[in-house]
């Protein structure tokens, strides 16, 4: 009704047809799209979007303008880290260690891109396809960049901070190596 | 009868809500911020464009296009096109870049507005679907805004159009309604942030927030003390849950309103500070002037006398 009502909206705004048409047409429109923002937002998406009939037109509708979003930000999981640490085994010289809790932020210019690796970290921590797809991409634009480079080594490691509770009691960060990789060019 | 006479008063004020004309200004000013944006955001990603876009960025075209739904659009579609013109991938990558920058140049100045308003959105929706791995907050809320800019009246106030008169300036039935969607949706946006909080006990007492300030992906400066004075995140916490909630009631309410404003504007300014997302704090920020600055901007006008420009 959503998509047949933008239709109805685009042919009559192309045609120029007169506003007696048209406003009802654009405030049914408006309606339906706050009703569409309000739905999801109270979770009424969630099952049709892992569904086989709706996930694509749901996910094709939200590129469109994100109605059907949720804005959960800093959710309770904010807690959860992954460190990224690659060794790059140049010529004639000792592998350079990169990692992203000493300042790696994957060779970008400024802290705006580097912040975009946030979700990658989050998306690769939780999916063994995307581990072996994206830490073999890495691995190709890393041997780009550095083209004496013949062996890139790839480890993922989950940090779990404490609470302040128990950090103020000595508890440190546990952090757990879960995927490692290795490229080797020889 | 009474209540069918405040029932009545209410359906009047309904109805005059979204429909009595008012300003176009406010829906210039919204199309001047995410035009701006969209430009701010463009100069920022220029040194890392090809690192993210190229074909063999930090993820392949293969990958990326393979990860997206089968109905979106990819950059590679793009350079498939361009190809039948000779035109390389890395070269449809650079121009791609230019033409989103002279889109978004188009529609800041506000001439032939609803064309670059259209293409756009158009772009910056092939930029979100080439790198669904790096999308976030910023994309997002920069995807709902250059959605609006297309379909509402944006061009009335502050552009080209406007002065050469392609459009109207006068206040029409068409910008209230636009500008109330945006507000409504603010509302609903800020609702469902504060809200979700409130349903997490982390949040309550402060840990989640403690945590995003010490974690390495977000952190700017050592932290850690504040395992210490615990009040500190707790309070900070309840302020964000607050002030995010009650924005869709606050901001409807004169005399609240400017405090409000204050409030969250103070909250996206912390959020840019500590945690370093700089790109969308000024969006929210941004985002709240469009749909209530003018408001806000009346409301001190008519407490502390007026202000220059307004």
């Amino acid at each position: 009704m959503y998509g047949f009502s933008y239709i109805l909206f685009l042919f009559g705004y192309l045609n120029d047809y007169p506003q007696q048409v048209m406003k009802p047409l654009v405030y049914l429109l408006a309606g339906i799209h706050l009703l569409l923002v309000t739905l999801a937002i109270f979770h009424v998406f969630d099952e049709a979007v892992s569904s086989r009939t709706f996930e694509k037109p749901l996910a094709f509708w939200c590129g469109i303008n994100y109605s059907v979003w949720q804005y959960g930000f800093f959710s309770p999981d904010v807690g959860k880290s992954t460190e990224i640490e690659i060794k790059v085994y140049s010529a004639n010289t000792k592998p350079a260690v990169f990692s992203t809790l000493n300042g790696f932020a994957f060779y970008t210019s400024n802290i705006e891109s580097a912040n975009r690796f946030y979700d990658f970290k989050v998306q690769t921590g939780s999916d063994t396809v995307f581990q072996d797809l994206f830490a073999r991409s890495i691995a190709t634009r890393i041997m780009n960049v550095d083209t004496t480079a013949w062996r890139v080594d790839y480890v993922m490691r989950s940090i779990r901070y404490p609470t302040m509770v128990n950090f103020s009691k000595g508890v440190k960060p546990r952090i757990v190596e879960f995927y490692s990789t290795e490229f080797d060019l020889r | 009868m009474h209540s069918m006479t405040v029932l009545r008063i209410l359906k009047q004020k309904f109805i005059a809500f979204f429909n009595v004309p008012i300003s176009p200004l406010p829906l210039g000013i919204f199309r001047i911020c995410m035009s701006g944006f969209a430009l701010l955001q463009a100069f920022v990603w220029y040194p890392d464009w090809t690192a993210f876009f190229g074909k063999d960025g930090w993820i392949q075209w293969e990958i990326s296009s393979a990860l997206n739904t089968a109905w979106h659009i990819h950059l590679q579609d793009v350079a498939v096109s361009l190809g039948l013109l000779h035109i390389n991938e890395t070269q449809t990558v650079s121009l791609f870049y230019w033409f989103y920058v002279v889109c978004a140049l188009g529609l800041l100045i506000g001439w032939h507005t609803r064309v670059w308003a259209i293409l756009t959105w158009l772009c910056h929706y092939i930029l979100m679907s080439s790198i669904t791995t790096f999308v976030y907050g910023v994309d997002i809320f920069l995807q709902i805004g250059l959605f609006y800019l297309m379909v509402m009246p944006v061009a009335s106030a502050c552009s080209l159009d406007a002065l050469q008169k392609r459009v109207s300036s006068q206040p029409t039935w068409a910008t209230t309604l636009s500008l109330r969607v945006l507000q409504i949706h603010m509302c609903l946006i800020y609702f469902s942030s504060g809200f979700e909080k409130m349903l997490a006990p982390d949040w309550w007492t402060g840990n989640v927030l403690w945590k995003a300030l010490v974690q390495p992906d977000f952190r700017q400066y050592d932290l850690t003390w504040l395992a210490s004075h615990p009040w500190l995140p707790v309070s900070l916490s309840v302020f964000t849950m607050v002030v995010e909630t009650f924005y869709g009631v606050a901001m409807w309410i004169p005399k609240l309103r400017v405090a409000w404003f204050i409030g969250i504007v103070a909250l996206h300014i912390g959020i840019g500070l500590f945690l370093g997302l700089w790109l969308f704090a000024t969006i929210m920020i941004l985002l709240s002037v469009s749909a209530f600055g003018y408001s806000i901007a009346a409301d001190v006008r008519k407490y502390h006398g007026t202000i220059p420009l307004l």
